[in-house]
This record gives structure tokens, sequence and C-alpha cells, in this order.
């Protein structure tokens, strides 16, 4: 801070001091409103806690496909050198801007009972849409991008002439990755992996449309505050808190893994 | 499919407020018939205070309707705008329960058209509504399948057969609660009316937001069947209706109402007019919707969703 601020100066602080309060009042008119009226009462309640179950246990194996999908292509945009790598890196980051809508559109005409794999799939005996599987597809597809740029960005980040100098001492590449590039891109991988989970757990938007909400099967938390919306509102706030809760313990825990950077 | 009336002991909880327990008493109320027809848009109702919105400058009216009218709403609004010289309304489609959401949270509206009288009287107990509701059209249910009816469904009793895809709505739709009532009534002509419920109750695939969306599910093939309203299976050629007799079906009005909390009341006024005259009835005759009681040599009508056609 200037000890004599100039007129410009407090302009540019009165301008981010509103840009603050814009971001921080719908957040707070949520929490007020929540503790307020007494709607937190509603998050003992069987449908929020059955939405709520639904939501962790989606999303927490969820992550196993991400990092599963995730990790080998984060190697090969961190390291490798190929043609069409600009697409590829394109592709990645099309989820990020992509509306959810879209999203789940794209996902019921290619794995939909019409869609493209549709008729193979349900030959093979699977039918995704309207399925808890379904959450989990929809789930992986829009996280998927925050652990790949993450661990990407982490596995970049680490210092080539290290790894060298232990390839020249005897390691074999296994070595070299389990030994400095994984550990030195960890907390990038962590960061990566908590945003990844946020980004799932909120999943709205492509989940409605291609696996339908149904209580106890597929309608997650986010849908509940949606579907609550018409029934009861302090319901919906119970569970818009929770979320609104997990988004800042995540960002929260991302800040300590000193890799909020990639924020 | 499971009914959440919205007086039920889900609303209760939030009830700090007068007008929610108003809404319970008035939505109680709804279930033995909501008073249609008298002097619509004249004012707010009794013991409200005066609406504080303030009127636009002169633009187009806003309607809010049910879904269900989504293929008629541009030739009616179409036909109002010409008959009256004005600018063609602007219109929005969905379940008559998001919309009485949006109204309540202070979304303008000049006219609201819904498929049932419930969120209309749970608006007019929070003083939300200029006048009463009127009833505009009738119509009842239908099982709605793909064209050609490759399930082979015949009646509402098929519905239980192990391993069809039936989409429903959420619980607060209009067609929810009407879907409800067929579904309980069919039941009671079972041998085991809860394993029968219970048995289409595992075959529904989801709960959607509106009539439309669950209409679309149809048409995707996403659902071998829902119950729809029996409009729905009109006008479109990928769907086929099955018709439900008339002792196994229900009766559904839709109702319109002048929300206060618009700046174009006396459009609306005019819009409701419009509703009950000879072109207006001829859009929705040629849609397949019924004249609505009191035109038409009908009963007095009992608009509860439960009510015996």
């Amino acid at each position: 801070m200037s000890p004599r601020p100039g007129a410009g100066r407090v302009l540019l602080l009165l301008a981010a001091l509103m840009g603050i309060l814009f971001l921080a009042l719908p957040l707070l008119a949520l929490a007020i409103r929540a503790v307020g009226s007494g709607a937190l009462g509603e998050l003992g309640r069987g449908p929020i806690l059955q939405a709520l179950l639904l939501s962790l246990v989606t999303s927490a194996l969820a992550l196993p496909v991400v990092v599963l999908l995730g990790a080998p292509l984060a190697w090969l945009l961190a390291r490798g050198t190929f043609r069409g790598r600009a697409l590829v890196e394109t592709l990645v980051d099309l989820p990020l801007v992509l509306p959810p809508s879209v999203a789940g559109l794209a996902l019921l005409l290619a794995y939909g009972r019409r869609g493209i794999a549709g008729p193979t799939l349900e030959a093979a005996g699977i039918v995704l849409p309207f399925t808890t599987l379904a959450i989990i597809v929809v789930q992986v597809f829009v996280a998927l991008p925050f652990f790949v740029r993450a661990t990407r960005a982490g596995l970049a980040a680490v210092d080539r002439e290290l790894e060298e100098a232990a390839a020249i001492d005897g390691a074999d590449p296994a070595a070299v990755a389990r030994r400095i590039a994984l550990p030195l891109a960890a907390p990038a991988i962590a960061a990566g992996l908590l945003l990844a989970w946020a980004r799932a757990l909120g999943e709205f938007g492509a989940t409605i449309l291609f696996a339908g909400s149904l209580p106890g099967r597929t309608q997650t938390l986010p849908l509940l505050v949606y579907a609550e919306l018409q029934g009861s509102t302090d319901a919906a706030i119970a569970a818009a808190s929770i979320l609104l809760a997990a988004a800042l313990v995540v960002l929260l825990a991302v800040r300590t893994t000193r890799w909020r950077a990639i924020l | 499919m499971r009914l959440r009336g919205r007086g039920g002991p889900r609303r209760d909880r939030g009830g700090r407020r007068a007008w929610l327990a108003g809404a319970i008493l008035l939505a109680g109320i709804a279930g033995g018939g909501v008073t249609a027809g008298a002097d619509p848009g004249s004012g707010p109702g009794a013991g409200c205070p005066a609406s504080t919105f303030p009127p636009s400058a002169g633009g187009a009216p806003i309607v809010l309707a049910a879904s269900s009218l989504r293929d008629l709403l541009p030739a009616l609004m179409g036909g109002w705008a010409e008959a009256a010289g004005r600018p063609i309304p602007e219109s929005s489609l969905d379940s008559s329960g998001a919309h009485r959401a949006r109204i309540e949270a202070g979304a303008p509206a000049d006219l609201l058209i819904a498929a049932d009288g419930v969120d209309l009287a749970s608006l007019a107990a929070a003083c939300l509504l200029r006048g009463t509701p009127v009833p505009v059209a009738e119509s009842d249910l239908a099982i709605v399948v793909a064209a050609g009816n490759p399930e082979a469904i015949r009646s509402v009793a098929d519905l239980a057969r192990p391993g069809l895809r039936i989409v429903a709505t959420l619980p607060g739709v209009p067609l929810g609660r009407y879907a409800e009532t067929v579904l309980a009534r069919a039941a009671d002509g079972q041998a085991d009316p809860v394993a029968w419920r219970a048995a289409v109750e595992a075959n529904v695939i989801s709960r959607e937001e509106s009539a439309a969306t669950v209409r679309a599910r149809v048409v995707l093939g996403e659902a071998d069947a829902a119950l729809l309203y029996r409009t729905d299976a009109l006008g479109d050629p990928a769907l086929e209706g099955i018709a439900i007799p008339a002792d196994a079906n229900v009766r559904v009005v839709y109702l319109a109402a002048i929300p206060a909390t618009g700046g174009e009341p006396a459009l609306g006024g005019e819009l409701l007019a419009f509703l009950a005259a000879p072109e207006a009835r001829a859009i929705l005759a040629a849609a397949g919707f019924l004249p609505p009681p009191g035109t038409a040599a009908s009963p007095e009508p009992d608009l509860s969703p439960g009510a015996t056609p």
C-alpha cells in the first residue's frame, strides 16, 4: 500500500471492492438464509442425505477413472512431442468451456439408446443413460480437463536435469518417474485431483440431460437443489449450502498445496 | 410415482412467514376445488395489499404457460396480438410449479396458464394473483409411446411390465399430480395394488422437470412410455397416444390467472378474455383441447387434481 494514495488508486480500490462485493453477496445471502431460516435443519432429512451419498459415491468413483485416463494424457502432453498436439490440447480443454447442456446432449447422442454407440452397448448388455453409471460418465467427462491440466503443468515443471542425472546414475525410466517426477509433481497432481473432484461433485447440466433425475439413483445434490426449488425451498438451500461449503473447502485445500498458480 | 402435495410436511418446515402458512391452508382448500371465473384481473385477492409492482412502459405482456401448451401457444399469442393490434407477448414454457417458483421470486408475468389449480392457489395465498383463476381448457391423460407402439402397450396396467422404461415428472409438477391419480386408480384394479405400484415405480428411469421434457424423452427413444396429456401425442409423427378410458382417467383443467408481478395487468386481462373468445377456442380445439367447464354442457367444475371425471 502506498502511504499517499492518489485519486486513481482510490478509484481502483473502490472498483476492486465492488468486484469483491459482487462475488461475495450471493454466497453470503445463501449462507445467511441457510443459517437464519433454519434450512440447515433439512440436512438430516432422507432425500438430502440420499442425494449427498449419491454425489459422494459417484464423484469418488469418477476420480480413479479420471486418473486412469488423465495421467497418461498429462504425461503425453507434458513430455511428448507429436503431431496433432494442439488438437489434443484443445480437445482436453473443450469440456472446460463447453456448456454442460451441450455435453449432456452430445453424450446422449453418443451413448443414448438411439445414440451412435447405443445399440452396440445395449447388445453388450450396457444401458448407460438414466443410470448411476451415467452420472459417473458425465463427471469423468467434465472433470478430466482439470486433472490433466494440473498434472501436466506439474510434470512440465519438473527439472529435466534432475531426471537426467538420475538416469546417468543408473535409474531406469520407471524409477525416475517414481522417485523424481511423480514426487515433485505430487502437489500439482493433488491440486488437480481436488479440482476434478469439486467439478464432478458440482456437475448439473450434463447430468440432468444424460442421467435424468431420479431420487436415490441419479438425483445428485446439484440436481436436488434444482428439483427442490419446486418443492421445499429450505431443502434446496440446505443442499446448496453443502455444495458451497465443499467448493470452499476444495479451493482452500488447493491453496495449501502451493500449486494455487493453476487456479 | 410419489406425490408430494404443496401443503405437505416438507413445506411446513420453513413456515416462519405468515403467507406460507396461508399457502398451505389454501393448497389444502385447492384439494377441494378452486373458485373459478369470478371477476378476473380486478385487483389483488381479499386481504392482500395493493400491488407494488410498477407498470412497464407499454411493452409486450409476458405470458408464462404450462409446457404442454407448447405447440399452440404461438398461435394463441399471435391470434391475440393480431386481434388486439398489440405486439406479440413474450412467452415462456415450463412446468406450472417452476412458473410458480419464479413468480414467488418476483419474476414479472402478466398471465399465467397453469395445468392445474394447485400452484395458482399457492400464489393466491401469497397475494401474488390479481383476481381469481379462470378455467380455459380441459384435457385428460394418455399413455404416450413411440409411433408404432413397439412395446405393444394397451393400458395403464401394462406400465408395470418388468423392464419397461418410463419417465415421470418431479414432484410439484401438475402432470405428476394427475399421473398419480391415474396410477392410484389403476392400482385399485390390481390383485395386489401395492406390488403393482412398486413395479411401476421400478420402471421409472427419470423424473423430469416438465411435461415437455417428459415428452422429449419419449421422442428421443430414451423412454418407452410416459403418462402425458392427451394433446402431447398429437402433432408429432414420432409419437403415438394410447387413450385411457374415462373411468380410469383424470380430468385435467387448465386455468389462467393474472400474476401480481406483471407490469401490464390490463393486457393480462385482455389476454385472459381472449382465451375465452371463439378464435382462441378454435385454436385450442384444433390442438385437441376440450372447452373448459361451464362453456359446454358440463357440470360445476371440480378443479382438484384428483377429481373424478
